[in-house]
């Protein structure tokens, strides 16, 4: 990818890369499909069947299904891989994701302390049942 | 390295070429990184939304939260999140089979796939608009807590973005209708199913970081 | 718009005639200036029928190299209007001891910070190194234009706009009084219930919008269109800090999209996410805005700072000293710059712990920084050094910029922060790095690049007396400054109670009149420079003997920039081609193919003004039909498929020979 220059190449009248993003095949989708919905059922089962054990580990299976499912849909649907646009999409990504892990959970640790620390402000009462 | 012909590079004796004479037209080709890139940055939009819903979503001020609404029920319905969830990836799947037609550039049955992409997300839209509706009745609006602000601002852009979308699948479909799917309509296609799909994606989070996790007791 | 709102007029919303300030003095006069200003330059472009060819040739222009000139221009108009407001501010703080008030009411003082700031981040250092960054880069990496050519003329017109919406403030309404980064609850609803704050979060998303274009745009443009051979470790050192600029842009923007688009919901529709009831938190926006303010400063700097690499390699003749420490370097400072937000409010709250960690991380990006200096340093040592005007912009800056990137380690430290927070010192320390680094890195750029884009150089003389005054007026504004700062005066402080203060302020506002010295030297420099232009032609293309692949056109460059695409083998790819001896083609000439110029991006930028302008005065019926006016015409523009043309290879052939010529006359 470093000495690649896409200035001859021949990605020629636009066509998006022949394996790249965009396009799969029927088959893909389908197993696409049903793994997704899969997922998304287990996660309204579990929450609608009362989750597993303690709030914290049913939270938790969430994530990791809320993780899995986004990642079946990274690669069945969007069909993201290492050779799409050299690669690119890959590394936006890994950034985008990285910003945003050190946003959120940088965010929390900050907002986790400072709540920690100061007075408690109006309106942060929890109502009743929760 | 580059692959047209007409460059050497200096092997042997040879004076090194520092031109290219003959090249390819480059129309269209930064499009999809560039949509790409435009799709990281609403990612990291919505990812703001999150943390602010993360921050500022347990704060009810003795007003409707998720599993008590003030009037004895929960305020998020699980079955309509599940049929909002089916929904919008159905219209994903669909999106996707119109893709492979736009690819061998059969007009029509990219456009039915696409249409009944579209329809589907309007269903999703329907529902959403009820929800607020019945949020509205209940008196949840968006003034009464920080965590009604935090919930109906993130589902009403997440709402916004798929109003977005179909709107940009009834022209495409008009532009295909007018041009067929030629190289600008195709690549205005290929970043439209990434923009769809990245909705499903969003959605994805926002149905299990904010509907079921609120739900958990 | 609180819910006990009275309700407004269906077409004027709240803007009522006492929104023009007739009553004050000095806006008065300004109005009058800036009205007779502009009826000169109308009346000129119409005497000399220019309206024509400025629409042709630049308004409507998709090309980088007049898009970026534009940016530069509209940068040095508002940095007039920013140096303005901070002689007012020196002339006050000087002025107002010993029982006087000074000349400026609270109410107008805490606007012109505000605008200072505002104007100084947004309107001039964005646009100078957005602008340069256009210019220079797909001439540095081979290329004929920007990946989005369309978009560019977008963003560029949504900056402006959002910058006459600035303006606009000063004559209708008011600006905000809530400080550049606009913290709530200051500028929540209740605290700040006028037009001000919605001018400030309108300019700001409006202007967010266009760097975040230019952002994708430049990036995608690094990425896909350098030139054959032009691998990432074969770019100059500008391109590197043009991709982690853009890259940061587009990583951190949203940030800052998200904290405004939040705060206009609590004021337009009451909602409560940092209101300081209903479970709303303040210190949510200061966390989000930091986290896009502080690589926005990132991004101010690395592009400077990539000046610097070039013009210190074609001024000392030689190489840039390690190339491959300064990429890391460049590369460490944007990932690093992530994770140390927090320092911009150390003394909120947060603990020792969380403190730690970022103080911890802000010292560490002085590392990378110092890598780089010193890479200049031996560039330059055992090189033939030229002292022309960029050389003595890049020395002034070394000194400068070291003073303010100490300082800058001071203030990291939690502990010492706790008493330098919001003190002078920490004003000295930012505008020490803003001005050393930013400002005279843009200066020296435009006189380095000024040859390439216009055909001939600027005089050198009025350059360096610009680069003394410019260095003595920011010692002798900002070293007093910095010394009450450690006193323990605070920012923005209108009045004094200590009259022993006063002589610093005093010295303060003549170092701002001796920096003032050295804008209008700059300006004269244009000035003249344009009125003896054929005596400082340039006709080579290559004035400075430089190594990068832009002077290998001719100054200024055709539309098409290259009519060959080169091949690029080394770094410092044009002293490789005039060391290997290269000869330019002469024949075979082909057709270039080129995209067309476009009325959208002013058109669609002109009813984002409108629908800003409305929306800030509650003119809902305005801002209904401009929004709708937006949609069609955006996506009317995308039915017209016929974007480009090919300039036929006779005419590449005759320019080219054109410059053969020329060239041959030189010798």
């Amino acid at each position: 990818m470093s000495n690649d220059s896409h200035a001859g190449q021949a990605v020629a009248h636009g066509h998006a890369d022949a394996d790249g993003l965009g396009y799969g095949s029927l088959q893909s989708y389908r197993t696409g499909l049903g793994l997704a919905a899969i997922l998304s059922a287990l996660a309204l089962g579990l929450v609608a069947l009362g989750g597993v054990g303690s709030i914290q580990a049913t939270a938790i299976v969430l994530l990791v299904i809320a993780i899995a499912r986004v990642i079946v849909h990274l690669f069945y649907f969007l069909r993201i891989k290492s050779s799409a646009e050299g690669g690119w999409t890959i590394i936006t990504t890994v950034f985008t994701l990285m910003v945003v892990v050190i946003a959120m959970f940088g965010s929390i640790w900050v907002m986790l302390h400072q709540e920690t620390n100061m007075m408690p402000a109006p309106g942060t009462e929890t109502f009743r049942g929760q | 390295m580059t692959t047209t012909t007409t460059i050497s590079h200096g092997k042997g004796g040879e004076a090194p070429v520092f031109h290219v004479t003959d090249e390819p037209d480059h129309d269209g080709h930064s499009t999809v990184i560039g949509f790409w890139m435009f799709l990281m940055s609403d990612v990291l939009l919505f990812a703001g939304l999150f943390a602010i819903y993360a921050w500022l979503g347990g704060h009810y001020a003795n007003g409707p939260a998720p599993l008590d609404d003030g009037h004895g029920s929960p305020l998020f319905h699980l079955p309509i999140v599940a049929v909002n969830t089916v929904l919008m990836l159905l219209s994903s799947f669909t999106c996707a089979i119109g893709m492979v037609e736009v690819r061998q550039r059969h007009v029509g049955p990219a456009l039915k796939w696409f249409g009944v992409t579209a329809l589907l997300g309007l269903g999703f839209l329907y529902n959403q608009v009820t929800e607020y509706g019945h949020l509205a009745e209940i008196g949840a609006t968006y003034q009464t807590s920080a965590f009604l602000s935090c919930f109906i601002t993130l589902i009403i852009t997440h709402s916004l973005h798929v109003v977005g979308g179909v709107i940009w699948v009834a022209v495409l479909a008009v532009q295909a209708l007018l041009h067929g799917f030629n190289d600008a309509n195709e690549r205005r296609a290929v970043c439209f199913s990434m923009f769809w799909n990245f909705l499903d994606i969003t959605w994805v989070c926002v149905f299990i970081f904010v509907y079921l996790m609120g739900l958990l007791k | 718009m609180s819910p006990d709102t009275p309700p407004v007029d269906p077409i004027f919303g709240r803007l009522t005639l006492d929104a023009i300030p007739y009553q004050e003095p000095i806006l008065l006069a300004t109005f009058i200036v800036v009205a007779l200003a502009g009826v000169v330059v109308v009346g000129a472009l119409t005497y000399f029928r220019l309206w024509g060819y400025l629409w042709r040739e630049w308004i409507t222009s998709v090309d980088h190299k007049r898009i970026g000139i534009m940016y530069v221009v509209l940068a040095i108009i508002m940095l007039v209007r920013g140096f303005a407001d901070a002689i007012m501010m020196r002339l006050q703080q000087a002025m107002a001891f010993n029982g006087s008030e000074g000349y400026l009411p609270a109410h107008h003082y805490d606007q012109i910070f505000t605008a200072h700031g505002v104007i100084m981040i947004f309107f001039v250092a964005t646009p100078l190194i957005v602008g340069v960054m256009n210019f220079v880069v797909p001439l540095q990496i081979g290329a004929r234009d920007v990946s989005f050519p369309y978009l560019n003329n977008l963003g560029f017109w949504l900056t402006a706009v959002a910058a006459i919406l600035v303006n606009i403030s000063l004559f209708v309404g008011e600006f905000s009084q809530g400080g550049w980064v606009g913290e709530p609850p200051l500028t929540g609803l209740t605290a700040s219930p006028g037009v001000g704050v919605d001018y400030y979060l309108w300019a700001l998303q409006i202007s967010g919008l266009g760097t975040i274009i230019g952002g994708i745009n430049l990036l995608a443009t690094i990425i896909k269109m350098r030139a054959p051979g032009m691998g990432f470790m074969q770019m100059p050192v500008f391109c590197w800090t043009s991709l982690c600029v853009n890259a940061l842009i587009v990583l951190s923007f949203p940030f800052l999209t998200i904290a405004i688009t939040l705060l206009t919901l609590d004021r337009l529709f009451g909602m409560h996410f940092f209101t300081t009831d209903f479970g709303g938190n303040p210190m949510a926006y200061v966390n989000l805005v930091w986290i896009w303010g502080h690589p926005e400063v990132y991004i101010l700097i690395l592009p400077a700072l990539g000046v610097y690499s070039e013009v210190a390699a074609v001024f000392s003749g030689k190489r840039l000293f390690g190339y491959t420490s300064m990429v890391y370097a460049t590369v460490s400072i944007t990932v690093i710059g992530f994770v140390v937000w927090l320092h911009h409010f150390f003394t909120m709250g947060s603990g020792a712990s969380v403190n730690g960690f970022f103080g911890l991380m802000t010292a560490l990006i002085a590392i990378p920084t110092g890598v780089k200096v010193y890479n200049w340093l031996f560039t330059m040592y055992r090189g033939r050094v030229r002292f022309e005007v960029p050389m003595m912009w890049t020395v002034s800056f070394m000194i400068t910029f070291l003073l303010g990137g100490l300082t800058g380690v001071l203030c990291s430290i939690p502990a010492a922060d706790f008493q330098l927070h919001n003190s002078l010192f920490l004003v000295g320390h930012f505008h020490n790095v803003a001005i050393g680094a930013i400002v005279f890195a843009m200066l020296a750029a435009i006189d380095y690049w000024f040859p390439k884009a216009f055909g001939f150089k600027l005089e050198p003389f009025w350059g360096k007396l610009s680069v003394w005054f410019w260095t003595v007026g920011f010692f002798v504004a900002f070293l007093p400054i910095y010394a009450v700062g450690l006193m323990g005066v605070t920012r923005r402080t209108r009045v004094f109670d200590d009259p022993s203060l006063q002589i610093y302020f005093v010295i303060a506002a003549i170092g701002a009149f001796i920096a003032l010295l050295g804008v209008v030297f700059f300006l004269v420099q244009l000035f003249v420079s344009i009125r003896n232009r054929e005596k400082l032609r340039d006709l080579t293309g290559d004035p400075w003997n430089a190594r990068t692949l832009e002077w290998s056109t001719s100054s200024p460059p055709p539309d098409y920039n290259f009519a060959f695409t080169p091949v690029v083998h080394d770094v410092d790819a044009w002293t490789d081609m005039k060391e290997r001896g290269y000869t330019r083609p002469t024949d075979g000439f082909k057709a270039i193919h080129m995209p067309r110029n476009t009325s959208t991006g002013i058109i669609l930028s002109v009813l984002t003004l409108i629908f800003a302008f409305a929306i800030i005065w509650y003119m809902w019926l305005v801002a209904a039909v401009s929004f709708a006016l937006i949609l069609v015409v955006g996506i009317g523009h995308t039915f017209n498929y016929n974007r480009s043309f090919h300039i036929p290879a006779d005419v590449v052939a005759r320019t080219e020979s054109e410059r053969t010529r020329l060239l041959a006359q030189q010798g």
